[in-house]
């Protein structure tokens, strides 16, 4: 029988809740208080592997879109976290990422510098070429990569600031993206119905969404052993 | 004697004098509105290769930006033409060319499935490369070469249009937006040289990339030329 849209959807579903961010000691921890300062700096360093190179990512769907609907609304995303105009009072997202490690005593330069794990460039070579075609692109950035960010970035940020005392400026990249990245599940529908309309189409979502959220808990996986070296 | 940015943007102000691109017959054309409507739907057709493919073009030059304050130029460039948003009253790009192709008469599932020519097909292939390679080849193509040329032009392109084959303001407006939203690229040509050319090698590349992008763009209107001939 062949897939329906809730089938792929209900499918990604159960692959989040079989791998949930919190349920990793990575993200846990943020959550809950229980890295020490040191940790929570290489974490912050390792997680801009993400922030500070985030252009390869929606850039190479902004290049590789072949519809022009779509192409407005990834548009807005590259704007948004180029120039933060829409979103985040006028502060581009990389300066929101420098911000909170200013917070944290981390300079522009180290940021800048920082030497990253395997497992973190492992990911950006995987999320760069994923992000090179539209489809797996999608669903490896709307359907996998951002699915799991609303409601845990908030906790964090509130923990950020109870634990090191962090404010304002410093906890913006957090709160700002608690909302932007929310309700990628109506994107998810549309990109189905659009984009995925045989079975090897939807085959290849939920593929690629698997492997995307693999290839992730292999960062934080591999970010984490090093952060439990710092003690 | 070695290169500096101002030699440097000496030498390019010359190149796009030397090149005179609005003798051309194919832009003598549409700038004096003497081409007929068969010729004109053919330009139109083949011109697309631009507008309805930018993406593949600035969408490159952003992901290879290896610098946020640029990156936050060309974003705006990506949002301006994916939305409208910024300059186009909320139309996107490639449906002010759309618009302008209606107004001719060419619908758009016409416009989407256009057999381009071999220029066209080659200058997409040439841009697109152009784009990915290092920053300063790929701005030095786009904005000192390619957007160079057009402004200051366009706005009489419009008026031929709507004067000799009575399209409206909206089927215009692709030509009446470009003609001010790709000017005064000067200052970034200085802003691109100080930052980015740091010696003599860098300069002679930045030369060596308009001249090429120039000729790239006149084997396109050669081409494009040839197969609008051939519609009349």
């Amino acid at each position: 029988m062949a897939m329906t849209t809730n089938d792929v959807l209900e499918e990604i579903n159960a692959i989040h809740k079989a791998h949930p961010n919190y349920g990793h000691p990575l993200w846990k921890g943020m959550v809950e208080g229980t890295h020490n300062l040191e940790q929570v700096r290489y974490f912050c360093k390792q997680h801009s592997i993400i922030t500070l190179h985030n252009h390869n990512y929606h850039g190479r769907l902004y290049v590789a879109c072949p519809d022009a609907g779509w192409r407005e609304r990834i548009a807005e995303v590259s704007y948004e976290e180029a120039t933060g105009r829409l979103f985040a009072n006028g502060v581009s997202h990389h300066k929101l990422y420098l911000n909170y490690a200013k917070g944290l005593g981390l300079s522009k330069d180290e940021m800048y510098d920082a030497d990253y794990c395997a497992g973190a460039l492992a990911f950006k070579a995987y999320f760069s070429d994923a992000c090179s075609r539209f489809v797996e692109g999608v669903s490896a950035h709307m359907l996998a990569g951002e699915a799991q960010i609303p409601g845990l970035y908030k906790r964090i940020a509130d923990n950020l600031k109870v634990q090191f005392g962090l404010e304002g400026e410093a906890l913006d990249y957090w709160y700002v993206h608690d909302t932007a990245d929310e309700d990628h599940s109506g994107a998810g529908r549309e990109l189905l119905d659009q984009f995925a309309q045989t079975d090897a189409d939807r085959a290849l979502v939920i593929h690629t969404v698997r492997k995307t959220v693999e290839v992730m808990f292999v960062m934080y996986d591999d970010v984490w052993n090093h952060m439990k070296t710092l003690h | 004697m070695g290169l500096d940015v101002d030699k440097t943007l000496a030498r390019i102000d010359e190149m796009h004098a030397a090149n005179k691109f609005w003798e051309q017959p194919m832009w003598q054309g549409l700038i004096q509105g003497t081409l007929p409507l068969p010729m004109l739907k053919e330009f139109a057709r083949q011109h697309g290769i631009i507008p309805l493919h930018n993406h593949n073009y600035h969408g490159r030059l952003y992901v290879h930006c290896p610098d946020p304050k640029w990156r936050e130029m060309i974003a705006e460039v990506v949002y301006e033409e994916g939305t409208g948003r910024l300059y186009a009253n909320g139309v996107a790009h490639n449906e002010l060319y759309y618009n302008f192709g209606e107004g001719l008469g060419i619908d758009r599932e016409e416009m989407k499935n256009v057999r381009y020519c071999p220029g066209a097909i080659a200058f997409k292939a040439y841009f697109s490369s152009m784009c990915e390679k290092t920053f300063l080849e790929g701005v030095s193509s786009h904005m000192l070469a390619g957007e160079a040329q057009g402004p200051g032009y366009f706005g009489s392109i419009a008026q031929h249009l709507k004067d000799k084959f009575g399209l409206n303001d909206e089927q215009v407006a692709f030509w009446t937006v470009h003609d001010v939203a790709d000017e005064d690229h000067s200052g970034i040509g200085r802003e691109l040289l100080d930052e980015f050319a740091h010696d003599e090698a860098d300069f002679q590349l930045v030369l060596k990339v308009v001249r090429e992008t120039i000729d790239m763009m006149n084997l396109l209107t050669a081409d494009t030329w040839r197969v609008m001939r051939e519609a009349a």
